[in-house]
């Protein structure tokens, strides 16, 4: 039989120890969570009070065009940008763990963009893929390219969104020089006495060696991606073309996910709806990241780590 | 050093209690006006002299800046032309404020409002009959102008009183008109096609180097070019959509044709480079590469500011050969003061918001620079004589082809579905008549 436990001062001390946390988790957590999953089941607006529709929103949600196109744009960025962005973010990463003169000031040029203000980088993004005037397609006009009008045509407004997630890969590829640093010399000291080149020491140390990081990696950009916000929202909002106040870009082309559930809260005011969609996003993400994690577990074991 | 931990931790948890409490506390209420505050400091006197004190009147509005001082000024000439009331001016830009206030028990006694909040707060019971007020007060509401009643009114009732329109009308650059061969801007949208290819030049790369048809800014070619052709968006019901009709095809047949003969996206390229130097020295139209602009009156002070030496010149919208009574067609908006239903003090609400509408309001346009929505001002020459472009706009006001606001529940949402499928038509991936079919057939669905 199980002896039962009285609670001592050092519980007590404890608990109140972990009482400012747990405040704030009750409140500013738990509460929000909990009251957000009865709204998803109700109608209302900031003024009116809700009333319980049952499972309406998420029906009306699997019915909805729009649902599934920013489900489809976030799943392209999620899906394109993620492994571009990791890629990238590896390759400069293996470039500037090398010694050479200047490293520490080219170190600083490539994290300098994760450190300014999104909505700023966003601004500036915008007007440098301005057709006429702008960098990219005058960059483009040396090579005899005549450049798109990237953020109007919607073929091209999701890889003008991929460009400028490659330009912001700077704290992925920290994280990435970090593990390439922790990668033990003596591997690539033996590889090269068997006469493996570079390429051949790349795939087959240093990847393997850090392939827990870059699973971690895109886990963690992934997720990011599912919240892709601002960017999109800076540039729906600074083209001033919309008068619904609701725009998604050229043919809604890059209506993100969480775009369209700020437009569902704040502008078209069904908070019930838009709470529906932050509950399907969570188990959407919950999802990957759960398959992630266990590719994760794998990468590990297959690279020999613990 | 136990004790000392228990009164750390005791400590530690009625600070984390005392912010939890303080975060609950009511909210201050918004940065008072200048005027308001001397207006107080008067009725304090006032109470002291033994006078009657005037009644205080709280009074929200969205202008910050310059223009919050504006507005500080009409409230000041309110107070000293009567003594009854003094109206306290708080400048509350943010609209979730509203809501808040509105729906509890601090709202404020006058708001400024939009179109679209007319409807959607009037639908949720938060805004004063202002018919009937006005009716047992012998107010005459036949000083505002139609569609300003229409945008304030819901089943035959007004729940707003207009103070500033907003409409548009057609600039011209005069250079490029003149290189054409023309002395007169067009009355008909069919010259205006005919000018338009005349005027659209293409540079070596085949880029569209001076646009001639009105396609941007994308929000006038959405709504003006379209009602330029007698089409609308919703029935005079306000209320039921119209996407398919044959004046919206009619418009977008035209619109495509010039897209098609100088290609989609040599058009999208040239519209984007507007849209991101809009209002800057690049903007097209200051840099004389575009020959018809559909926008306000407020392009006169950007041109002032960014390229004085612009020879332009304003007209009115052109109808069709077909109707041409439609001339000077536009969207027409309104900002108007509204009265909670939460407000405490209603007579003193409506004593401002009346005077407000009437003999206040010539010299708040004149000092911000705004259109009028009452009719007594449409030929006043003071009004006319603030804005170069004025007595243009005055002429299209009227006409009363203003095109009112929509008034569905759902009409942002309605809003963004044209705003994509016109997109799928200006691209070429729709047909206008598939995209409008499709359209109607989505906005249906909406309230």
């Amino acid at each position: 039989m199980r002896k039962k436990r009285h609670i001592t001062r050092s519980d007590i001390d404890g608990f109140l120890f972990a009482l400012p946390w747990l405040v704030g988790f009750v409140l500013l957590c738990v509460y929000p969570l909990s009251m957000s999953l009865y709204y998803s089941f109700t109608e209302f607006n900031p003024i009116t009070d809700p009333v319980w529709i049952g499972l309406e929103n998420y029906i009306s949600l699997f019915k909805d065009p729009r649902f599934y196109k920013s489900l489809r744009n976030t799943c392209f960025y999620a899906f394109i940008a993620t492994p571009i962005n990791l890629v990238t973010a590896l390759v400069l990463a293996s470039l500037i763990s090398r010694r050479f003169r200047g490293r520490g000031l080219v170190r600083t040029v490539f994290f300098l963009p994760s450190v300014i203000p999104m909505v700023a980088a966003t601004m500036v993004w915008i007007w440098m893929f301005d057709p006429t005037y702008g960098f990219i397609n005058n960059f483009l006009k040396w090579f005899s390219i005549d450049g798109p009008a990237w953020l109007i045509n919607p073929k091209t407004t999701k890889w003008a969104l991929v460009m400028m997630g490659m330009w912001g890969t700077g704290t992925t590829m920290l994280v990435c020089l970090a593990a390439l640093q922790d990668v033990p010399v003596s591997y690539y000291e033996s590889a090269q006495m068997d006469g493996a080149n570079g390429v051949q020491r790349f795939l087959f140390i240093t990847l393997p060696c850090v392939a827990h990081v870059i699973v971690y990696q895109a886990i963690l950009n992934l997720i990011n991606a599912f919240q892709y916000f601002t960017q999109v929202y800076v540039i729906t909002t600074a083209s001033g073309g919309s008068t619904s106040g609701a725009s998604g870009g050229p043919e809604n082309s890059i209506l993100m996910y969480p775009l369209y559930l700020f437009h569902n809260a704040f502008i078209y005011q069904k908070m019930g709806k838009a709470s529906a969609m932050a509950w399907i996003l969570m188990v959407v993400v919950g999802l990957l990241t759960i398959v992630m994690v266990k590719l994760s577990d794998k990468a590990v074991s297959n690279a020999g780590g613990e | 050093m136990r004790k000392r931990t228990r009164i750390i931790s005791g400590i530690l948890a009625v600070l984390m209690g005392a912010v939890a409490v303080a975060g609950c506390k009511k909210e201050e209420p918004p940065v008072q006006s200048q005027a308001g505050a001397q207006d107080t400091k008067a009725q304090a006197g006032a109470d002291q002299a033994g006078g009657a004190a005037p009644v205080p009147v709280s009074y929200w509005y969205y202008h910050k800046g310059d223009e919050a001082v504006m507005m500080e000024h009409v409230i000041q000439r309110f107070n000293e032309s009567q003594s009854q009331y003094v109206v306290e001016g708080f400048s509350v830009p943010d609209k979730q404020k509203y809501l808040v206030a509105m729906s509890g028990d601090e709202s404020p006694d006058v708001i400024e409002l939009t179109n679209s909040e007319v409807v959607s707060y009037q639908g949720s019971g938060l805004l004063e009959n202002l018919t009937a007020m006005g009716n047992s007060n012998g107010f005459d509401f036949g000083v505002f102008d139609a569609p300003a009643v229409d945008n304030n009114s819901i089943d035959g009732q007004m729940y707003g009183f207009p103070i500033t329109s907003v409409i548009i009308q057609m600039f011209y650059n005069k250079d490029i008109l003149e290189q054409i061969g023309e002395k007169e801007p067009p009355e008909t949208m069919e010259e205006l096609y005919d000018m338009a290819v005349r005027a659209t030049t293409l540079d070596g790369d085949g880029n569209i180097d001076v646009l001639g048809y009105p396609l941007f800014p994308l929000a006038s070619a959405r709504q003006e070019l379209i009602y330029a052709f007698g089409g609308t968006w919703v029935a005079e019901d306000g209320l039921t959509p119209t996407a398919d009709s044959q004046e919206i095809l009619d418009s977008l047949h035209m619109n495509l044709e010039f897209r098609n003969r100088y290609g989609i996206d040599q058009v999208q390229k040239f519209v984007a480079t507007g849209n991101t130097n809009r209002y800057t020295p690049q903007d097209i139209f200051f840099a004389g590469k575009q020959l018809f602009r559909f926008d306000g009156p407020w392009l006169a002070n950007q041109i002032r500011d960014n390229n004085p030496d612009i020879n332009f010149g304003v007209a009115l919208i052109p109808g069709t050969q077909a109707n041409p009574e439609l001339r000077g067609v536009s969207r027409y908006e309104n900002t108007s003061l509204g009265i909670p239903v939460g407000a405490k003090e209603k007579e003193g609400a409506y004593a401002f918001a009346s005077w407000f509408a009437t003999e206040g309001v010539k010299d708040f346009l004149m000092e911000i620079g705004s259109l009028p929505a009452n009719k007594t001002l449409f030929d006043d020459e003071e009004l006319m004589a603030c804005n170069d472009v004025f007595p243009s706009f005055m002429e299209a006001l009227k006409t009363g082809n203003g095109v009112p606001s929509l008034k569905m529940a759902d009409t942002a949402q309605y809003t963004s579905l044209i705003e994509e499928y016109l997109d799928y038509v200006y691209n070429g991936t729709k047909t206008p008549e598939d995209a409008m079919e499709e359209l109607q057939k989505a906005a249906s669905q909406l309230r």
